[in-house]
């Protein structure tokens, strides 16, 4: 694009514009940029706040909010801090969190860079492989984990024959911690992918001037440049492993490992005698734990200026030679899909066409299809994979333009409640799931206008639900690529006369299609696999899969859970194959 | 920006063409997928049409009646699973045929209580009626104004007195406790708690970590293991044999499984409903009994909501429920029947446990609350018993 100007005028002519700048309207003195932002700010709060304000509410109250007579009280946090035995589920949780968070890192970065900057054979299919943990919940994975490695798992009996041990135990918090890091390394592996993309190439190009070899290149100019990424993926998957549920209750449960989120379950609905101040109390506690999260990650980007990466001058990216640093990094990449994806899977999917599967019975002398069949008789069931289909399709939409709204907001003007949007949209991340949805249901119970009991029972409030779990990783991982663009370009939209919006639309929108995309397919996936809001939000005809699978598991029929959890993982992984393909000519910006 | 422009002749639009034929194949592959005939190897239940047994009284017909004006549709708040219900939404539906749309919310038990109790309190709940097995829960449930409507069934002539549970509230099925084995890595069968705790103790080793309870903090596990203690002299002794040997889990599911692959030798008190399909599936891997020394039966209890939208059709459900041909639906669908002369085939009847072991060995569980404190001192209790695990706790 280019503009022409014409020749200079001389001076004391008439200067006839050959562009005319845009002209803004202020009613009320008001700019649009000021609308767009302060609504921004107004429609988060309200979506954010509206769980957490009865959540808050019910920590001071001493029954639940359907009882009547309440008083205030704050049995709730003297009871969590002098509960016996609640220091070791904080430090049960501290470790387990650490240990997940850095396992997910060790994973996460070295394929992002391999796959995207090295030139690697199957490329493309290996990033799409490593992904498939992370398209079933954690509660499948686990329950995948055990069918393979647990004390009577397949490869452990198998292991044992030859060997005569097994190393290794899953039913201990390093064993949660790699399970859990196979599950969430995908989110990492995104967040450095999409920024790795978008790499410029002459910051290496400059260090090659200077002697600096590739491996070199990588450790201080590639690596360094991934912090915005690291930092936003390693507080979200530390705030995601103390709230998980499943895989700590899986592995924990029969061997009194508890962490913060068992030891909720455990006191809390489940309980013969529920407790739901110190839920409440134990809800809010987590909340300032995240707040001060998000503080942390707030001081680690600061001086945003020095990650920039894509300026004014269109660059490509160039692939690295590592020479056998490559192959070692295959090696691992290989162990990593084959032992930590593939084989929990492949049992998964397995199971779903056997009666039993136990290495006690060759499993081919029991295939069937009645798990199947199972699922496709009963409508209800059916129903429930079209419903997380139309929640999951409609909310990633909606989640990902907000999460791009929210990002340009935070980070990207000079709104003075910028820093207040972020924390915003990055607080829900370690919200208990349970947790928002019995807060939605407090908040739609007592909503103005009565939008509260419109909206109770259908899938619009499961999208709302599932969408306020999505958002932080929504927000997380385009948050770093917009922080890659150089504040250049909008410097200069602004000189030729574009307000913040208009350089949002026509100079930034494209750059940040990209990273869109990549947050379209996650909240997708997240959305997809969702369940906890949704037991006190939905009907009978807002069924999801993943209260349908719930539903099965309770009742023992567990290999139509691994059906479902097979149609799942198909879903997933067509749609992500899909957009893949879609997006194929974008990466480039 | 050319790229921008370029997009949609570019070579990428064919493959867009595909992605979306893609798409709609696979759409239209999973609508075609959709439906498919349950079938029903048990007899044909018979059902009379719009007929009551004679023992109703006169009246009967205007609740009959009302419920022809209140549009066909029901709504369920339980925690029985859509195979349990199918065979009783059929039957319901063929003898009333006005009734066009029974829909049951699988929750879980405890749930079930807490989501009726919010929407009581907000203005209204769209249930008619409420069934779940968590006795503590059902007994603080019931206790509390305005959440269950009056209602007296014409069956309950008809029936046991346990029948009625608890004022208003009706036992649909009564669901025993099983004790769950692996034939073939057991070295013998066990016939109740004690003869495990001494197949046990004669082979400490084989058995340590091997055997599955039920974690007595969650309200299923407490209701029927205390039940357990409370009506058997032994109870306690018996569990504090067996209890260094255990490891708790905290759903059905997960103890079959792993009893199926091994992990686990034997569990007790795992309820009869998700056990019978496992043990039908593991051609003869897996093995349940009744304990000899004490089986607990929990009853499966509903009631009609306070302000239920329905409330004739929810007590032409609850009646139909209780009689002969309800129950005979209610045994199809896999749960286990009460009433006098179900029997069948595959069905599964609260005779059945009676001729097993004994009457006298039936634990009926009631519906009632326990204090705070009983609770507490009855867990310390326990898990005096259960050793610590190597991690320690």
């Amino acid at each position: 694009m280019s503009t022409i100007t014409d020749a200079p005028r001389t001076p004391g002519s008439e200067q006839r514009e050959t562009f005319e700048p845009p002209r803004y309207r202020r009613p009320l003195g008001i700019g649009r940029d000021q609308l767009v932002q302060y609504g921004v700010l107004a429609f988060l709060a309200v979506l954010v706040l509206a769980p957490i304000v009865p959540t808050l509410y019910q920590s001071f109250v001493d029954r639940p909010l359907y009882e009547d007579g309440r008083v205030f009280t704050v049995e709730g946090y003297k009871a969590l801090f002098t509960d016996a035995g609640f220091g070791e589920v904080i430090l049960n949780t501290l470790l387990f969190a650490g240990l997940t968070t850095v396992l997910t890192l060790v994973i996460a970065i070295p394929m992002s860079i391999v796959v995207v900057r090295t030139r690697l054979p199957g490329g493309r299919f290996i990033a799409l492989a490593m992904q498939w943990p992370f398209f079933i919940s954690s509660l499948i994975l686990g329950f995948g984990w055990i069918l393979m490695y647990g004390p009577a798992g397949f490869v452990s009996v198998q292991f044992e024959k030859v060997f005569g041990g097994v190393p290794w135990n899953l039913y201990s918090i390093p064993g949660m911690a790699v399970t859990e890091a196979v599950a969430l390394a995908p989110i990492a592996y995104l967040f450095c992918a999409n920024a790795l993309r978008q790499s410029d190439a002459s910051l290496e190009s400059a260090a090659q001037v200077c002697g600096a070899g590739p491996l070199r290149i990588l450790m201080q100019v590639i690596i360094p440049m991934l912090r915005p990424p690291v930092v936003y993926s390693s507080i979200l998957v530390f705030s995601m492993s103390i709230e998980t549920l499943s895989v700590p209750l899986l592995y924990g449960q029969p061997v009194d490992i508890d962490v913060f989120s068992t030891f909720l379950y455990r006191n809390g609905l489940q309980s013969v005698d529920p407790d739901y101040t110190v839920l409440a109390a134990a809800s809010t506690v987590i909340l300032a734990v995240t707040i001060s999260l998000v503080a942390i990650q707030a001081k680690l980007l600061k001086d945003a200026a020095r990650f920039v990466s894509v300026r004014g001058k269109a660059t490509r990216p160039r692939k690295l030679e590592l020479g056998w640093v490559k192959w070692v990094s295959v090696v691992f990449i290989a162990f990593y899909i084959v032992f930590g994806a593939l084989i929990p899977i492949g049992g998964l999917v397995f199971r779903s066409f056997t009666l039993i599967f136990t290495p006690l019975r060759n499993p081919f002398d029991f295939l069937t299809m009645k798990n199947y069949e199972t699922i496709f008789t009963f409508d209800t069931y059916v129903q429930s994979i079209w419903n997380s289909l139309i929640v999951a399709g409609v909310g990633s939409v909606l989640v990902s333009s907000l999460a791009v709204l929210a990002v340009m907001v935070a980070r990207r003007s000079t709104f003075r409640f910028g820093r207040g949007v972020e924390y915003l949209a990055l607080i829900p991340q370690s919200i208990p799931g349970i947790i928002i949805g019995i807060g939605f249901f407090w908040a739609f119970a007592y909503a103005p206008f009565g939008i509260g009991t419109l909206l109770q029972g259908t899938l619009g409030a499961l999208v709302i639900a599932f969408g306020i779990r999505a958002l932080p990783s929504a927000f997380g991982s385009v948050a770093p690529s917009i922080m890659q663009i150089g504040a250049e370009l909008d410097a200069a939209a602004r000189v030729s006369g574009a307000d913040w919006l208009m350089t949002f639309f026509r100079v930034l929108r494209v750059l940040i299609t990209p990273a869109f995309a990549g947050a379209l397919i996650l909240t997708f996936v997240i959305m997809l696999k969702e369940y906890s809001p949704a037991v006190f939000l939905s009907s009978a005809d807002s069924n999801i899969l993943g209260t349908t699978m719930l539903e099965l598991w309770a009742q023992g029929r567990t290999g139509s859970v691994a059906a479902l959890a097979s149609i799942q993982i198909l879903i997933t992984a067509v749609f992500v194959a899909l957009a893949g393909l879609l997006m194929r000519g974008k990466h480039r910006a | 920006m050319q790229a921008l422009k370029s997009r949609f002749t570019a070579p990428g639009s064919g493959r867009r063409r595909l992605a979306v034929a893609v798409v709609g194949a696979f759409a239209l592959s999973s609508l075609a997928a959709c439906g498919g005939d349950d079938e029903s190897p048990v007899a044909e239940n018979k059902i009379t049409v719009e007929g009551v047994p004679d023992y109703y009284p006169a009246e009967y017909q205007d609740v009959i009646d009302a419920s022809k004006e209140e549009g066909g549709e029901l709504v369920i708040y339980s925690n029985t699973s859509e195979e349990n219900w199918a065979p009783i939404f059929r039957d319901f539906k063929k003898k009333f045929p006005w009734v066009e749309d029974v829909s049951a919310n699988d929750l879980d038990s405890d749930e079930v209580f807490q989501k009726i109790l919010s929407e009581q309190s907000t203005g209204g709940s769209p249930a008619d009626l409420v069934v779940s097995n968590a006795a503590v829960a059902w007994a603080d449930f019931a206790e509390r104004d305005g959440t269950l409507m009056d209602y007296e069934s014409p069956e309950l002539g008809e029936l046991p007195d346990f029948a009625q549970l608890l004022p208003n509230v009706y036992a649909m099925s009564t669901d025993p406790m099983t004790i769950a084995y692996n034939t073939e890595l057991m070295s013998e069968a066990p016939t109740g708690i004690a003869s495990l705790a001494d197949i046990a103790e004669a082979d400490p080793d084989t058995y340590q970590d091997k055997i599955t309870v039920r974690d007595p903090e969650s309200s299923f596990g407490f209701t029927v293991t205390h039940a357990f203690t409370e009506a058997n002299a032994d109870g306690w002794s018996e569990l504090e044999r067996v209890l260094p040997f255990t490891r708790a889990e905290t759903s059905s599911g997960t103890q079959m499984e792993k009893i199926l692959a091994g992990e686990y030798l034997a569990g007790f008190f795992i309820s009869g409903g998700p056990a019978f399909p496992v043990v039908d599936d593991s051609d003869g891997l897996v093995d349940v009994v009744y304990p000899e020394d004490g089986t607990p039966i929990l009853p499966r209890g509903i009631g009609i909501a306070a302000d239920a939208p329905h409330p004739a059709t929810s007590k032409l459900f609850v009646d139909f429920l209780m009689s002969e041909e309800g129950q005979f639906a209610v045994a199809e669908g896999g749960l286990s029947a009460y009433r006098d002369g179900v029997e069948g085939e595959g069905l599964h009847t609260y005779q059945e446990v009676i001729d097993a072991v004994g009457e006298e060995k039936t634990i009926f569980v009631n519906y009632e609350a326990v204090p705070k404190d009983e609770i507490q001192s009855w867990l310390d209790q326990f898990y005096s018993y259960v050793e610590p695990a190597p991690e320690d706790s």
